[in-house]
């Protein structure tokens, strides 16, 4: 029977039919790079490497070894694997959630401090500014200010306390989501200039979380960009033939798109999707340092296409 | 008590009552669950109670497929292990002797597994693309069975390249998901393909079915080399 010679994640092996007759075990992952080495000792005095065939012998030594080596490997690759854009996906999925709860603690508010002040709620639209004048002023200030009597019942300042620290609640989420969004741009702006610079950092950022990685991102067509996020009407149409084809999906928010006429949308759409896709490869593919010329160049391009000014 | 008998696959028992059929293992780690199934002790011994919903070998068994030849101390390689369902299952039949080798490309559910096998020694979790083989090859050895529960379009090709790490003799179990093929076509169509796609790569079909009702457009196909 031939002897053989094998080498895997943590050892070399010289072999006869399925057993082993001599081993060279590695001291660590490192040492796998010497495998040349090991293996060129075992093969002056035997014969030849081992095919595709063979068979490792199940051992319960053995069994640990795999084990040991592999949670090591794969440890370190696990340390490796977080990369900015999933610093970008956490980001914006973050400001989403944010945007979700001050909406719908601001109606809370609202609906509460109404029992006290209901004039305040009609006078003010934004939310932002709402919580800050019930944090901050008291009823009776605020009066004056807008020259009314107010027909809010007269609560306790226990009462009135509990709302103010919900308004003040909502102006520090407020001010946690400009953060965020100041970081994302900060982060983005080494990552993919170009793309930040075409697409608004937002939507750059939903296009990313979109295709999870900017990788992905580089390798899609421009019409998968036109198109992403509107998953759920592009299979319809495929499906059905009736139902008739997206012409835009994330990047409707663009004010490119957005500002359109109605019948030019799908052609705004799809000329800033190419614009994209051109910005995102050269953010992917580039070599050496990075900036945002090609990103420029592309929102001029684009103006002259469109008409706009 | 309930009355659990061994099924044709050593190391799965099976429960037949009014309420349905449920499927066990006996529980490797003792009192600890894996996801939230349901823990039961049988004179001393525990059994976890394997999820036909869950997992797809779980919904194959409920619907009687051939025997998996799937035995205590074998290799196993599982490509698409996600955060461990299944493989806990798999873990616990093939016991303290066997090895199992979980092969995922994304880091995010790799991570539970990673932890899962800090308890059960017999689970070794890799990072890495189930389409270039070539890039772990050296890390696993030729196995006894071959899982593969992926979706992606490339399915069955991904389990032609890796049926070289199965021993002559050994089975393999492929779940094909018809909605990841193709979503225009319909999926018997798929799935008439995908026997055809085996059959040209001279793999010998043993078994096939559909996962109706556990799964939607889903499909298994156990092999033999």
């Amino acid at each position: 029977m031939n002897k053989t010679v094998y080498t895997n994640i943590f050892g070399t092996f010289m072999l006869k039919g399925d057993k082993v007759i001599a081993k060279k075990l590695f001291k660590n992952l490192t040492d796998r790079k010497n495998k040349l080495k090991y293996e060129k000792e075992y093969l002056k005095k035997s014969v030849e490497k081992a095919d595709s065939d063979f068979v490792f012998p199940k051992d319960k030594t053995f069994n640990e070894l795999f084990y040991k080596f592999n949670m090591d490997k794969t440890k370190k690759d696990l340390i490796k694997s977080v990369r900015t854009d999933n610093l970008i996906n956490q980001a914006i999925n973050n400001i989403d959630d944010l945007n979700r709860v001050i909406n719908l603690l601001s109606k809370r508010l609202r609906e509460w401090y109404s029992l006290y002040f209901p004039e305040l709620d009609l006078k003010i639209d934004d939310n932002e500014a709402y919580a800050k004048i019930v944090s901050t002023k008291k009823r009776t200030t605020l009066e004056k200010e807008f020259g009314v009597r107010t027909i809010g019942s007269d609560l306790s300042t226990e009462d009135v306390n509990q709302m103010k620290s919900l308004a003040k609640e909502i102006s520090n989420l407020i001010k946690l989501r400009e953060e965020e969004k100041n970081y994302i741009e900060e982060i983005m702006s080494y990552h993919c200039p170009n793309l930040m610079e075409v697409a608004t950092t937002t939507i750059a950022a939903e296009l990313i979380e979109h295709a999870h990685t900017l990788e992905n991102l580089a390798e899609m067509t421009s019409s998968t960009i036109q198109l992403l996020g509107a998953e759920k009407a592009l299979f319809r149409h495929l499906k059905n033939k009736r139902a008739r084809c997206p012409k835009h999906g994330i990047i409707i928010n663009h004010p490119f798109v957005g500002t359109a006429k109605h019948k030019d949308k799908g052609k705004a759409a799809r000329h800033l999707a190419s614009a994209i896709s051109i910005a995102t490869k050269v953010d992917f593919f580039h070599e050496g340092t990075l900036d945002n010329k090609q990103g420029k160049l592309l929102v001029a391009k684009l103006k002259k296409q469109l008409n706009i000014k | 008590m309930k009355d659990l008998e061994e099924t044709e696959n050593p190391g799965i028992f099976i429960e037949d009552s009014k309420w349905g059929i449920k499927f066990w293992t006996k529980n490797l780690i003792k009192g600890k669950k894996v996801y939230d199934e349901k823990l039961i002790n049988d004179e001393g011994t525990e059994y976890r109670e394997w999820s036909t919903v869950k997992s797809k070998i779980g919904a194959a068994l409920a619907k009687n497929i051939c025997p998996l030849n799937l035995n205590e101390g074998d290799f196993v390689l599982y490509l698409g292990a996600a955060s461990g369902t299944t493989v806990s299952h798999v873990s616990d039949v093939i016991g303290k002797k066997g090895l199992i080798f979980g092969i995922d490309i994304a880091p995010r559910v790799l991570r539970q597994l990673y932890f899962l096998a800090h308890d059960r020694k017999n689970i070794v979790p890799i990072l890495a693309d189930c389409n270039k083989p070539e890039e772990y090859d050296y890390r696993i050895c030729k196995c006894d069975f071959l899982v593969q529960d992926i979706a992606q379009k490339a399915q069955v090709q991904i389990f032609l390249k890796n049926l070289k790490f199965l021993k002559t003799g050994g089975r393999g179990f492929l779940a094909i998901k018809a909605r990841s093929i193709d979503v225009t076509k319909s999926p018997i169509k798929i799935f008439e393909m995908v026997k055809r796609q085996l059959e040209e790569a001279e793999v010998n079909i043993v078994d096939y079915m559909d996962l109706e009702p556990y799964e939607k457009d889903h499909c298994v196909f156990v092999v033999e080399k």
